[in-house]
């Protein structure tokens, strides 16, 4: 079934393409808990949930929020996790105490997802001290974590991504781990001569878990037969994707400081991690880097999904292009590796912010020291977009920063067209800062498709792009919502969909301009 | 490291000694005199006698701990010489002349780190005199960053010197601060043209900056000049990797992994590029298993 929802008149072509993007505070500062002590869950907060809760057809916006530390309990209004409805406009409501959202631990990231098939997005947020699930009951949500079986054993979880691991139609749950954390042991550690943060080698790690949906609002830990468990990681971000085109949705990891895994989903319950035989168990330099968020979409336009990952200074953001079988970094010839030579970064998406038909990476940049330690306030850093363009050897990227994006903290990042004028927006989180909303200027002239089809793994093609449905976005972020395409001076294209399970959906000469929500 | 050959004239020549406080005995009143006169004279054996004398004689007054710290310098006594002006500065913190004296003590022991602070309050009583030494402290110190910034600023009081310019390179380039790095190079490629490290460094520098291509020029030539400086040879094998050339990248990318094993991926790719495959399975093997074990 196609349903044409809407069209909207286009911003004024030409204009030009840097223009300033006006920056929308939401809410108050989010708090970290950092003292002098420099406790690590301090510099980890954190994601973006943006999904539309009320069904109101506005995306509205989840922010976790942290705790005083070492004890990582809320213990008022300014540790609330946040719950911001959509409004028209680019207004967003504070509506965590109806919503039943304040949550109690700290809390770092979230996943959102409809587990239980009833229309309506849940979420489960990623904590210090493990998880908690909300089930969206309508005007509010209950927690459920009680009852749905799912228990991360209180392990430091920073993320997480739903997905359906054995096609039978719902989501399964993966959850990111990172590293031990016993604040009774955690070192005082000097860098460059300043009390800061410590190196993710003095913790130990901890295995990811997997948790299989059985209906009815249970879930079995599935973490040891599904092979997870036996690879103990310092996990910072999961990207979900067939990358092999074998019908089943993978795994990327990005670990700190150590390999990366690649779960290969044999479509039986089990997963192989295949990171070193992928080639993206660490850059081609051969130096694990400290590697941050991630995401995994179609670049090149081959029909393959790519990714990337951030890292650190120095470390560059390593981006790899998917050969079917195996990966091939291509930060040197993409210009990427040089780009990001000197940057910090968390967040990351690839997102087509000028609807040119090509997809971009937005980067949210920040150091993982604090501003009173070694670099001090250098450590804040602004948001990159790199623009995809062609070059002598194929795409290319160029850096621009936002113009009116202050250099920050900057961790959570999610691209979303929040006022519905068909060009990709942002939502960025930044320690001990407000949730800020970057608004597209929408000034290329370019059309765009939207297509609603809320099936995770289910491929999108238009045309020659290709999009896959995944609520894992960068670093401790979720998106649901429709795909978003910029399709340049195009006006009619080919739609085609693939759902999971084989079955494929072809709409020819389909309107640009448009959303259109596409069911099975 | 610039200072290290000079603290114990730079501290004879510019600094004042300390005198007896009004009102001594008619003894410590002697014994100043002829401290500062052996002082001057240069009998520091002499005069670090004769301020032990004094300071048990007169420990209420805190100069002759400084002025035994000078002649201690003077002696090449560095560990004595810091610890008389650590009980100095602890009794008179204002920055003064002390503090630059109990730097250079520390630099001279090479405790570059507990050289900074002192050398940093050096700094606010002369700047001209101590901050090339505070710049040398935060080198010796691996804080690379303050280093280059500071001998940047020790060029204002030696205008145009090469070897500064030099350091200010090398630490913004050991600080990875690779934009800020380049100019300096730029400035100083004509004298240091055969320097092994020069090349090393401004070719990593390149590299970085623009991608392999750039810098292999300056890599070759600090491997031809030294082809025991494994880190050159590391940088030269993954660039000539990166950019296609794996039968020239592996000679290198084998002599740079005996130092450091996560060169053993990149040497299990250029392996395969060039048809070795054997050796790629193997190199990668090791490479797994070195790597995740100095990882975890």
């Amino acid at each position: 079934m196609v349903r044409k929802l809407a069209a909207f008149a286009l911003a004024v072509a030409c204009a030009a393409a840097a223009a300033n993007w006006p920056v929308i505070p939401v809410g108050g500062p989010l708090f970290t808990g950092e003292t002098a002590r420099k406790y690590l869950p301090a510099t980890m907060p954190g994601g973006i949930a943006v999904f539309d809760a009320d069904g109101d057809g506005l995306l509205d916006l989840f922010l976790p929020n942290g705790a005083p530390l070492p004890g990582g309990v809320k213990s008022g209004p300014s540790h609330r996790n946040r719950f911001f409805r959509g409004r028209p406009g680019l207004q967003f409501e504070d509506r965590t105490a109806a919503a039943g959202l304040a949550g109690s631990g700290y809390d770092f990231g979230a996943a959102a997802g409809d587990f239980d098939g009833d229309g309506r997005v849940d979420l489960l947020v990623c904590g210090l001290r493990g998880v908690t699930l909300y089930r969206n009951a309508g005007g509010s949500f209950v927690d459920v974590t009680a009852t749905s079986g799912i228990n991360n054993q209180g392990r430091w979880t920073v993320g997480a991504a739903w997905l359906d691991i054995d096609q039978d139609g719902d989501l399964d749950l993966f959850i990111v781990n990172y590293v031990q954390w016993d604040p009774a042991k955690e070192k005082s550690c000097v860098v460059e001569g300043r009390p800061d943060f410590c190196h993710p080698k003095f913790y130990a790690p901890q295995p990811n878990a997997l948790f299989r949906n059985d209906g009815g609002g249970r879930f079995t830990d599935v973490s040891r037969e599904s092979g997870i468990a036996a690879h103990p990681g310092k996990g910072m971000a999961a990207a979900v994707a067939d990358f092999d085109g074998d019908g089943f949705s993978d795994i990327f990891v990005t670990n700190d400081r150590s390999f990366n895994f690649l779960f290969h989903n044999d479509g039986r319950g089990h997963f192989k991690e295949i990171a070193f035989e992928a080639g993206v168990a660490a850059p081609a330099s051969g130096s694990p880097p400290s590697a941050m968020g991630t995401d995994a979409q179609d670049f090149d336009g081959d029909g393959r999904p790519d990714l990337i990952y951030t890292a650190l200074r120095d470390e560059t953001f390593p981006l790899y292009r998917n050969l079917g079988k195996e990966f091939n970094e291509v930060g040197s010839v993409t210009r990427l590796a040089v780009l990001t030579r000197p940057m910090a970064g968390w967040g990351v998406v690839f997102a087509d912010l000028d609807n040119d038909g090509w997809k971009d990476i937005v980067s949210a940049r920040g150091d993982v020291l604090s501003v009173t330690g070694a670099h001090g306030v250098q450590a804040k850093e602004p948001i990159s977009w790199f623009r995809n363009g062609p070059g002598p050897r194929g795409r290319e990227f160029s850096a621009e920063a936002f113009l009116g994006a202050p250099a920050a903290l900057y961790r959570g990042i999610v691209a979303a067209d929040l006022d519905h004028d068909g060009c990709l927006d942002l939502v960025a989180t930044s320690l001990q800062e407000p949730a800020r909303v970057f608004r597209n200027p929408c000034a290329t002239g370019h059309h765009w498709l939207k297509v609603d089809v809320r099936v995770p793994g289910a491929r999108v093609r238009l045309d020659t792009q290709w999009r896959h449905v995944t609520s894992a976005v960068g670093y401790s972020s979720s998106y649901v919502g429709p795909l978003h395409f910029g399709v340049g001076d195009k006006k009619r294209v080919e739609v085609e969909i693939r759902w999971p399970g084989g079955e494929v959906q072809r709409l020819a000469d389909v309107g640009v301009d448009q959303t259109l929500v596409v069911t099975k | 490291m610039l200072t290290l050959a000079r603290t114990t004239c730079l501290a004879l020549g510019g600094l004042a000694l300390g005198f007896a406080q009004p009102g001594p005995t008619p003894q410590v009143a002697e014994l100043s005199q002829q401290g500062a006169a052996a002082t001057r004279a240069g009998r520091f054996a002499e005069a670090a006698a004769t301020y032990r004398r004094l300071i048990a004689l007169d420990p209420a007054t805190p100069h002759w701990q400084m002025n035994l710290g000078l002649a201690l310098q003077s002696l090449g006594q560095y560990r004595e010489a810091a610890a008389a002006l650590e009980q100095f500065v602890k009794k008179q913190p204002q920055p003064g002349p002390a503090h630059l004296l109990l730097g250079l003590s520390r630099l001279k022991l090479r405790e570059f780190c507990p050289a900074v602070a002192p050398l940093e309050k050096a700094r606010q009583w002369d700047a001209a005199r101590s901050t090339l030494e505070l710049a040398d402290a935060y080198q010796g110190c691996r804080r690379w960053e303050p280093a280059a910034r500071t001998y940047l600023a020790a060029l204002k009081f030696r205008p145009g010197d090469a070897a500064i310019v030099r350091q200010t390179a090398h630490c913004f380039w050991q600080g990875r601060l690779y934009a800020e790095a380049r100019p300096h190079f730029e400035t100083q490629l004509a004298r240091y043209r055969g320097d092994a490290e020069f090349n090393y460094e401004f070719g990593d520098t390149l590299v970085r900056l623009e991608g392999p291509e750039a810098g292999l020029e300056y890599l070759r030539t600090a491997v031809r000049a030294a082809p025991q400086l494994l880190g050159a040879r590391a940088e030269l094998g993954k660039a000539l990797l990166e950019t296609g050339s794996a039968a020239e990248a592996l000679p290198h990318l084998e002599a740079a992994a005996a130092q450091d094993p996560a060169l053993l991926l990149p040497l299990s790719r250029a392996c395969r590029a060039i048809g070795r495959v054997a050796d790629a399975e193997r190199y990668a093997a090791e490479y797994r298993q070195r790597v995740g074990q100095t990882k975890r």
